[in-house]
């Protein structure tokens, strides 16, 4: 092969396949994953067939959510029609107002942004600092923590739920906010492991001279993570909010366990027992449902740039 | 498709709530999408330059180095799939005679409307023995196929 064609770093590539018989093409082959070469036939096809795969694809995702909304808009009678119908008629604009009056859906919807607040406020700040002190601080047996932490993902959730549940209910704490708030101010809550993780691995990527100067010009480690590394680290911190932020949406099992007086219910567990009293109002049901999950459809819309952006930027290496 | 009983029928209510759950995979999805930018693009083009097409690139880069997120995702879907519980209480309470009687499911019946707290502490245990011994088998088949570029093994 002439090597006056091959790019930078290329010269310890290993051939894959063995084969040497390919003459380089005189340009550094882009990374979008297409050589630079004219049309060949069967290119356009390819095109094509990945678009209709693709297009299937977000499809089948997609009917779920179109059912739903359909039938949120359908009189209950037009639901069940055999085969089944995908165009309201008429609009039964009804259901919302029906369903969103039919139970306090204004409560739950205060009392889990109440909860989201407090759940999202204590993981960023008590994972942040986790992950600091994994990252940027050195102290004895520090890897070692940081793997039996990691560990603990491997944990299910159900073993620790008893005795949490009788430690919970021993401290009087039953039917309040406080088992699904604390736990998130000891970077506990669903995800804490991960999101440490995800931190960790963020901070390590901030160059450690920065930290080096602060600490030369007499700063303390809380100034550092306070000046430095948490203004850096935006990124990272809106995809643990948005992750959080879902995950406490989501929630069912935890409010399920601790809120027993209809007042305290979240919208998950309001959604739930609306379901249990309205099972053959489909209708109602299902524009409850919508409302409960347009927030999270929003914000993904709205955030997804961060969303995959800041998971990239972390690189999850499995 | 034929009309089915789908969740009403013994036979039709597991498979119906597994093909309910793959449209749950946006979180694995969006790992792998993390994964894949991880994927060194010097070697896609080296691959590209050695003569490599789209599916040689994608068999001997991306998916070797995709291995560790892949493991990932396999390890942390398989434990969260022994902790079924939502969709097996909200959506068939256990049944149809019992056949979605799940095992989280099961233990959270027996502590909070049964009230056997220690009985279902020890099934919590006995669940966490058995995800053990499938994670570690889990793990020791991964060195056979799990490429690690440094050795940083999570």
């Amino acid at each position: 092969m002439s090597q006056e064609t091959i790019p930078v770093g290329a010269e310890e590539r290993e051939s894959s396949t063995g084969r040497t018989d390919r003459r380089p093409r005189g340009r550094v082959a882009p990374t979008s994953g297409l050589r630079p070469h004219g049309h060949r036939p069967g290119r356009t096809a390819g095109r094509v067939v990945l678009w209709l795969v693709l297009i299937v694809g977000a499809a089948a995702m997609l009917i779920p959510f179109l059912w739903l909304v359909r039938s949120a808009l359908m009189n209950d009678d037009q639901i069940l029609i055999a085969p089944p119908e995908w165009w309201p008629r008429p609009f039964a604009w009804g259901n919302f107002s029906g369903a969103l009056t039919a139970q306090p859906f204004a409560l739950y919807f205060l009392n889990t942004i109440t909860i989201e607040f407090v759940v999202i406020t204590g993981t960023v700040l008590t994972c942040a600092v986790s992950a600091f002190s994994f990252s940027r601080l050195r102290w004895r047996g520090r890897n070692v923590v940081f793997a039996i932490l990691l560990t603990s993902v491997m944990l299910p959730y159900a073993v620790t739920l008893i005795p949490t549940f009788i430690m919970w209910s021993e401290l009087q704490a039953l039917n309040t906010f406080i088992p699904l708030m604390v736990p998130a101010w000891f970077a506990g809550a669903g995800g804490g492991v991960f999101n440490i993780f995800l931190m960790r691995q963020f901070f390590l990527t901030i160059p450690f001279e920065l930290d080096e100067a602060a600490y030369i010009d007499g700063a303390s480690p809380w100034r550092v993570f306070w000046t430095i590394i948490m203004p850096l680290s935006k990124p990272v911190i809106v995809v643990v909010v948005i992750f959080t932020f879902i995950g406490v949406w989501n929630d069912f099992l935890g409010p399920l366990l601790y809120l027993s007086s209809d007042n305290k219910f979240t919208l998950a567990l309001g959604l739930a027992s609306f379901q249990g009293q309205y099972t053959a109002q489909w209708g109602y049901l299902m524009a409850a449902s919508t409302v409960v999950i347009l927030p999270i459809i929003l914000l993904f819309f709205f955030l997804q740039r961060y969303f995959v952006e800041g998971v990239t930027l972390t690189g999850v290496k499995g | 498709m034929p009309t089915s009983q789908w969740i009403y029928s013994e036979r039709t209510a597991i498979p119906s709530l597994i093909l309910m759950s793959t449209w749950g995979f946006g979180n694995a999805m969006v790992i792998f999408l993390a994964g894949l930018q991880g994927i060194p693009r010097q070697l896609l083009e080296a691959a590209s330059i050695d003569g490599a097409g789209t599916w040689a690139r994608f068999r001997s880069v991306t998916l070797p180095f995709m291995t560790p997120t892949i493991f990932y995702n396999l390890v942390t879907g398989v434990i969260a799939t022994f902790q079924v519980f939502n969709q097996a209480y909200v959506m068939t309470q256990g049944g149809p005679n019992n056949a979605t009687l799940f095992y989280i499911y099961y233990l959270y019946t027996k502590a909070f409307t049964q009230g056997q707290m220690g009985y279902a502490a020890a099934l919590a245990w006995v669940l966490f023995v058995i995800v053990l011994i499938v994670t570690l088998l889990l793990f020791r088949n991964a060195r056979s196929w799990v490429y690690y570029e440094m050795g940083d093994a999570r």
